[in-house]
C-alpha cells in the first residue's frame, strides 16, 4: 500500500479542519439579520443561470473531444505518440482566463457573453473528456468498433458505434467538467457575466458571517451531489464491452495523420487565440516591460501553482493507495470544491490564523488553492487507480507483488499522462484563481491572476497581453517536459 | 497503532516542515491597499527607495469587491498583520475607526489638508477625489438625452437604459449611502425600486458597467471618474456627466490613509503615513491615469484642476446610512 499519512495530513489541512470550522463559526455566529434559509428570487434565478451555462459548457467540452478522443484511442496509449501526448496536455496549462482575452481579441460578437463563456470553457477543457473517452475506448468497444467498420469510415464507425459505448467514461468526465464549471468565476467574469460564484464572492468580502455565503451556496453544492449520484448510476447501468484486444492499438493507422488531426484541433482552440494576443503584443520591449514589474509575482505564482498541482495529485495517490475512506474523501472534496472559492478562502482565513507560520507566508496559498481543487488530485488519481488491469493484478499479487507496487507499476506509470493532466490542470486553475486568492493572498507574494485581472479592469491592454504571453511562455516548458517524458516511457516501456 | 500515530505525526511534520519560513527581519512596513494598484505601486516604490524600508504591500482588486481587504483587517483584529490600511475610498475606513479597528495619528504632512478630509480624533486622513458621474458613449447618446439629477434615473425611460454596479460593495456602496442620508429611508427605497421595475441592469462592479456601455448592452452606467479615464483608453468617445444629488453636486469621494490598531511595526508605519498623505504624493495621484483632485487647495490651482460641484453632506453622515443602505438594496435588489 502506499503510506496515507501524508495525503490524510494535507487533506485535514486543505479540506477537513476548514470546514469544520466553517460549520462551528456559522453557527457559532448565525445569519445576518434578513438572510434566510432558503434563498432567494436572485439566487435561484443565478443558480440557474449558473447551471444551464455550465451544463452547455460541458456538452460543448464532450463534442469538442470527440476528434482527440478519436486520435486517443486509435493510437491506445499516448505514450505511443508522445507529440499527441504533448498537444493533448497543451490546452490545460493554461489558464481559462487567457483564453477568454484571447477570443475576445476576435471581436466576434458570438464569443461575447454566454456563448462566449460557453465556448471559452470547452476550448480549455476538451482535453479532459478526450483522455477519458480516448483511453475508455482504448480498453473496450474494439469489437463493435470492428464490425462497424464494415460499412462505415473510421471516424464514422466511431461517432455511431463507439461513442453510444463510453458512458460511463462521459459521464465521469461530465461530473469533472460540471464541478469545474460550477465554481469557476475567472472565465465568466472576464466575458461579463454574472453568475452565482460572482454574488457569493461579493458576500464573502462583505460579510462577517460565514453562514451569509454558506447558505446560499449550498444549492451549488447539492447540484454536484445530483451529479455524484447520476455519475453512480450511469457508471452501474452503462454497458461496457471488454476488448480481448485490452491495450493495443486499433487497425493500424498513420501516426502522421492522428498528429495532424490533433494539429488541427489544438490550432482551433488554442493556436488561435493565442495567436491573436501574440499579434496584439506589439513589441518585446511591451512584453519586457511587464515582466521587469511583475516577474516576481509571476515566478511565485508560478512555483506555488505548480506545488499545488504536485501536492493535489499527490495526496490523491496516498488517498487512495491508503483505500480505507476515500470514498468519503472524494465526496468531502467535490463538494468543498463546488463552494464558492471566497468561502474556501474564508474558512481558511478563521482557521489558521492563529499559527503564524502558515497564516503569513506562502504555504497559506497553497492550502488555499488545495481546499479548492483537492477533489481533481483525488479524481484523477481514483480513474488512474480504477483503470488497472485486474487480470495482471490478480496475476501480480499471486506472484507475491504488494498492492503499492501495482498500484505504481500497472496504474501510474501507464496512466501517467492522465497524472499530467491533473497537475496541469491543478496548477493552471491555482493560477488563474481569484476567488481564494483575493482572501488568503499574503504580503510577501503577489499573485498574477490579481494583476491580470486588474489589467483587464484598468483597460490596461498592453499589460494584460504580455502577462498573457508570459504565462504561455511559462506553460510551453511544461509541454516540452511532457514530450520528453512520454518519449522516454516509449522508449523504455513500449 | 501507535506506529501508525507516529507516522501521521511524521507525515504531519513534513507538511508543516515544507512550510517552516522565517519572519522577515529589518525595518519593513505592511500596507493592505484598495487604491489602483498600478498608482500604489509607485508610491510604494518611492518610498521603499527613499527611506529604505521594505513595504509589503497586500492590494485589493474589483474582483475582490474592494471590501476583502476591510473583510481581513476586521478578521485579524485580534493579531493584525497589516500596519497600514491604504484605501480608495473613505466610508469603510470610518467604519474601521469606529470599530476601534484604527490608532489616531495625525501625520505632519497633513498639516495643509482641510478639516473635513481628516478625522477629529485622527483616526484617518483623506486625500485625492474621485467624483461619482454618469458615463456615456457619446456616439450613440447625445448629452441632451441625459437627466440632470440622479434621482431622475429612477425614471423609466432612463432605468431601462442604465447599468450600475451592485450596490453592497464599493464605491457604489458609498454613492447609494450618500442618497439614502440626503433623500431620507423611502425615497431612497422608491429609487431603488423603480431603478429595478424600470429594468436598470446590475452589475458585478464599475468596471463591468462601463464595459457594458461601451458595447452597447447600456446607454450609460453610475461609475466614478477614473473608471471613464482610463476606459477612454478603449473608446475616446466615452464622456462623463456630474449629476446633482439634490443639494447642488455630485458625490466626491477621497482616499483615505489611516493606522491600523496594533500594528506589527508601528514606527515604520507613521513614517509611511507621513508619506502618503503628503502633497508630494497627492500631486502623484493627480497627475496620475487615475485623475484625482487633490483636497488641498493650493495644490489644485497649481495643477489648474477644479472642484465639480459637490453635495454637502459630511462623510460621518454617508458612514451612517450605510447600513440602512445595504439593508434596502439585500431586500429591493438582491431579493
Amino acid at each position: 500500500m502506499l503510506w496515507p499519512g501524508p495525503g490524510w495530513a494535507l487533506f485535514c489541512l486543505a479540506v477537513l479542519i476548514p470546514a469544520v470550522v466553517l460549520v462551528v463559526r456559522s453557527v457559532q455566529l448565525g445569519g445576518s439579520a434578513g438572510v434566510s434559509f432558503w434563498p432567494s428570487v436572485r439566487q435561484w434565478t443565478l443558480l440557474g443561470r449558473t447551471a444551464w451555462l455550465a451544463a452547455c459548457g460541458v456538452l460543448a467540452c464532450l463534442v469538442l473531444s470527440l476528434p482527440a478522443a478519436y486520435v486517443v484511442g486509435r493510437l491506445g496509449r499516448t505514450s505511443r505518440g508522445p507529440l499527441i501526448g504533448a498537444l493533448l496536455l497543451a490546452p490545460l496549462l493554461l489558464p481559462p482566463m487567457v483564453y477568454a482575452f484571447g477570443w475576445q481579441r476576435t471581436g466576434l460578437s458570438l464569443l461575447q457573453g454566454r456563448p462566449g463563456c460557453v465556448w471559452v470553457w470547452a476550448s480549455w477543457c476538451w482535453p479532459i473528456p478526450a483522455l477519458l473517452m480516448g483511453s475508455g475506448w482504448a480498453r473496450g468497444g474494439r469489437a463493435s468498433y470492428a464490425a462497424a467498420l464494415l460499412d462505415a469510415s473510421p471516424p464514422g464507425a466511431f461517432i455511431r458505434v463507439v461513442v453510444p459505448l463510453l458512458a460511463r467514461q462521459a459521464a465521469v468526465a461530465g461530473l469533472i467538467l460540471l464541478v469545474l464549471f460550477l465554481g469557476e468565476y475567472s472565465v465568466p467574469h472576464a466575458c461579463g457575466l454574472t453568475v452565482l460564484a460572482t454574488e457569493l464572492l461579493g458576500w464573502a468580502a462583505n460579510s462577517d458571517r460565514p453562514a451569509d455565503v454558506l447558505l446560499p451556496a449550498l444549492p451549488l453544492a447539492a447540484t454536484a451531489l445530483v451529479g455524484l449520484v447520476v455519475l453512480h448510476r450511469v457508471w452501474r447501468r452503462a454497458a461496457w464491452e471488454e476488448s480481448a484486444a485490452d491495450g493495443l492499438p486499433g487497425p493500424p493507422v498513420g501516426t502522421g495523420r492522428l498528429v495532424a488531426l490533433m494539429l488541427l484541433v489544438d490550432a482551433g482552440t488554442v493556436a488561435l487565440p493565442i495567436g491573436l494576443l501574440t499579434a496584439e503584443a506589439g513589441s518585446w520591449s511591451a512584453m519586457a516591460g511587464a515582466l521587469r514589474t511583475y516577474g516576481g509575482e509571476l515566478a511565485a505564482s508560478l512555483a506555488v501553482s505548480a506545488a499545488t498541482g504536485l501536492l493535489a495529485v499527490g495526496m490523491g495517490l496516498s488517498l487512495v493507495g491508503g483505500r480505507g475512506l476515500r470514498g468519503l474523501a472524494l465526496v468531502a472534496a467535490v463538494l468543498w470544491g463546488v463552494l464558492p472559492g471566497a468561502l474556501v478562502g474564508e474558512a481558511i482565513l478563521t482557521a489558521y490564523q492563529r499559527f503564524p507560520i502558515l497564516y503569513d507566508h506562502w504555504p497559506l496559498l497553497v492550502i488555499g488553492y488545495l481546499a479548492r481543487f483537492a477533489w481533481i488530485g483525488i479524481g484523477v488519481a481514483w480513474l488512474a487507480a480504477v483503470s488497472l488491469d485486474r487480470g495482471m493484478a490478480e496475476q501480480a499479487r499471486t506472484d507475491g507483488a504488494g498492492e503499492g507496487a501495482i498500484l505504481r507499476r500497472l496504474a501510474l506509470v501507464p496512466q501517467a499522462p492522465l497524472l499530467l493532466c491533473g497537475v496541469a490542470t491543478v496548477a493552471a486553475l491555482s493560477l488563474a484563481d481569484l476567488a481564494v486568492a483575493s482572501l488568503v493572498q499574503v504580503p510577501s507574494v503577489g499573485l498574477v491572476s490579481l494583476k491580470l485581472i486588474e489589467s483587464f479592469h484598468r483597460f490596461e491592454d498592453g499589460m494584460l497581453v504580455s502577462l498573457s504571453l508570459w504565462l504561455v511562455a511559462a506553460a510551453a516548458p511544461a509541454a516540452l517536459l511532457a514530450w520528453v517524458a512520454l518519449r522516454a516511457r516509449r522508449g523504455g516501456i513500449g | 497503532m501507535s506506529r501508525a500515530l507516529v507516522r501521521h505525526g511524521v507525515s504531519l511534520s513534513v507538511v508543516l516542515g515544507a512550510c517552516g519560513v522565517a519572519a522577515a527581519a529589518g525595518d519593513r512596513v505592511v500596507v493592505y491597499c484598495s487604491v489602483d494598484e498600478t498608482f500604489a505601486r509607485q508610491v510604494l516604490q518611492r518610498f521603499e527607495d527613499r527611506t529604505g524600508v521594505d513595504v509589503e504591500a497586500v492590494f485589493d482588486t474589483e474582483a475582490g469587491k474592494t471590501t476583502g481587504l476591510i473583510r481581513k483587517i476586521r478578521a485579524e483584529a485580534s493579531r493584525p498583520r497589516a500596519d497600514v490600511w491604504f484605501s480608495g475610498e473613505l466610508f469603510q475606513t470610518i467604519l474601521l475607526g469606529r470599530d476601534g479597528l484604527l490608532t489616531p495619528y495625525v501625520p505632519g504632512t497633513a498639516a495643509d489638508i482641510p478639516q473635513r478630509f481628516k478625522d477629529a480624533q485622527g483616526l484617518w486622513t483623506a486625500i485625492g477625489l474621485r467624483g461619482r458621474v454618469l458615463a456615456f458613449d457619446a456616439k450613440h447618446t447625445s448629452a441632451g438625452d441625459l437627466p440632470v439629477r440622479w434621482e431622475e434615473l429612477a425614471e423609466s425611460r432612463y432605468a431601462s437604459r442604465l447599468a450600475f454596479a451592485n450596490p453592497l460593495f464599493g464605491t457604489t456602496h458609498g454613492h447609494v449611502a450618500a442618497m439614502f442620508a440626503l433623500w431620507g429611508d423611502e425615497r431612497g427605497r422608491r429609487f431603488l425600486g423603480e431603478l429595478r421595475s424600470g429594468g436598470a441592469r446590475m452589475v458585478d462592479g464599475n468596471s463591468a458597467a462601463v464595459r457594458a456601455v461601451m458595447a452597447g448592452r447600456a446607454g450609460f452606467c453610475m461609475t466614478d471618474t477614473d473608471d471613464v479615464r482610463v476606459a477612454r483608453r478603449r473608446l475616446p468617445s466615452l464622456e462623463l456627466r456630474y449629476l446633482d444629488l439634490g443639494d447642488g453636486g455630485t458625490l466626491l469621494i477621497p482616499s483615505s490613509v489611516a493606522l491600523i490598531r496594533n500594528g506589527p511595526n508601528p514606527e515604520t508605519a507613521r513614517r509611511l503615513t507621513e508619506f502618503l498623505v503628503s502633497a508630494e504624493v497627492e500631486r502623484m495621484l493627480a497627475e496620475s491615469d487615475s485623475g484625482n483632485i487633490p483636497v488641498r487647495p493650493t495644490l489644485r490651482n497649481e495643477l489648474g484642476m477644479e472642484l465639480p460641484p459637490s453635495t454637502n453632506l459630511s462623510y460621518d453622515r454617508i458612514a451612517d446610512a450605510m447600513k440602512a443602505a445595504e439593508g434596502a438594496v439585500r431586500e429591493i435588489l438582491i431579493r
